[in-house]
């Protein structure tokens, strides 16, 4: 590809551990997000010429990846029934290398659009409209959907209501 | 705690997840994406059937028997060694030659129809679902690994009557992940890399012999 091979390594450097996040706080696995991540950027690398003329090509990867993981679903579910089960509940590792597991597991637990939401404004500093385009929703639903994902994580934050002992 | 101070832990609370796939390694899954496509493109425009004709060429290109079998085919992209007693070791190293592969099975004897492109199955193809017909040992991982490929065992006599093993090699990336045996039994799902393959797994699911699965 010549220098746009340079561009592309460069692009990977700056934004793969960014996407890596959003794709994993959306999927809540962490092995599927980097293999959804990999594959995304593959496309991107294949498209490069069209995805660097994207207006956000971080938001394009971690739109793909998600489509991605879509896709993969349909391909496989009705050939695969493996078990769902909750993100780590068996102590998979799937939350390996994540500081607060108890607020990441409140995440996790959010709707799938709301984390999706968190995610793309978390941590690739969309703002509403442009994450409202990624997702294909509405601004005010962007809005929507994270005032009520931040109620529930600090809800989930607050300290349980204890009795104080009597001195 | 307010807002900006609960998103922020968030955000921190993520932040030791890096990626830890190589740029060279998207690179290649890129490039393999490319020929696929271009594959895809040389299929719709007829170039499938010079596909096969060279698949053709290729499998009367045999080597010397290996070892302990009773015959062999060897492409660069697989080999399939017949084994006195009925099994068939199957070398996968590429992601290529795949229609060839399945006619030198069923020129074994093994029922098998292997794809990495038609990863559902056909319309009005149905899985068969019934633990009671997978047979221990009709499929397996072989226990030879090569660079960034597989060894599969299959034992033609241990499919069923009326029924075919169907192989899906999906592109996928690089972690292998560990062999899961799925709860009613007919499902094997392995994962783990094969040159020029974009997909995570290999997958096993026995379908009904008709013309609906197998075509």
């Amino acid at each position: 590809m010549g220098t746009d091979s340079a561009g592309f390594a460069e692009f990977y450097r700056a934004a793969r551990d960014d996407c890596l996040r959003a794709v994993f706080a959306s999927v809540g696995d962490r092995q599927a997000a980097e293999d959804l991540v990999a594959e995304a950027f593959a496309r991107a690398w294949a498209d490069w010429r069209k995805v660097r003329r994207h207006p956000a090509p971080r938001a394009w990867v971690v739109r793909t990846a998600l489509n991605t993981r879509v896709s993969w679903w349909r391909r496989t579910r009705r050939e695969v029934p493996l078990p769902e089960r909750p993100a780590d509940a068996a102590g998979d590792g799937s939350l390996d290398g994540v500081v607060d597991r108890a607020l990441i597991t409140a995440l996790l637990r959010l709707p799938v659009r709301q984390r999706q939401v968190v995610a793309l404004r978390l941590f690739l500093d969309l703002d509403t409209a442009a994450t409202a385009q990624t997702l294909g929703i509405a601004p005010g639903t962007v809005t929507a959907h994270l005032a009520r994902a931040v109620a529930t994580l600090r809800a989930e934050r607050s300290p349980a209501p204890r009795e104080e002992s009597r001195q | 705690m307010n807002d900006e101070d609960l998103l922020t832990m968030v955000r921190d609370g993520f932040a030791p997840a890096r990626m830890t796939t190589p740029a060279e390694a998207i690179a290649d899954l890129g490039r393999s994406l490319r020929r696929r496509r271009h594959r895809a493109r040389q299929a719709a425009g007829g170039g499938l059937l010079a596909l096969a004709l060279g698949a053709g060429l290729g499998v009367s290109a045999l080597t010397a028997g290996a070892p302990g079998a009773a015959h062999q085919v060897t492409l660069a992209a697989w080999t399939v060694s017949q084994h006195s007693d009925g099994s068939i070791a199957v070398t996968i190293r590429e992601l290529r030659e795949l229609p060839a592969l399945q006619a030198r099975l069923a020129a074994d004897g093994a029922r098998v129809t292997i794809s990495d492109s038609s990863l559902s199955l056909p319309h009005g193809c149905v899985a068969v679902r019934s633990a009671s017909q997978l047979r221990t040992g009709m499929v397996s991982f072989g226990s030879g690994k090569p660079a960034g490929g597989y060894v599969l065992d299959i034992r033609p006599s241990l499919i069923p009557a009326g029924q075919v093993l169907r192989i899906l090699l999906i592109p996928g990336p690089f972690k292998p992940t560990p062999p899961v045996t799925a709860s009613q039994g007919t499902v094997t799902v392995h994962g783990g890399p094969v040159t020029g393959m974009t997909a995570p797994g290999v997958f096993f699911t026995l379908v009904s012999d008709t013309a609906r699965c197998t075509s």
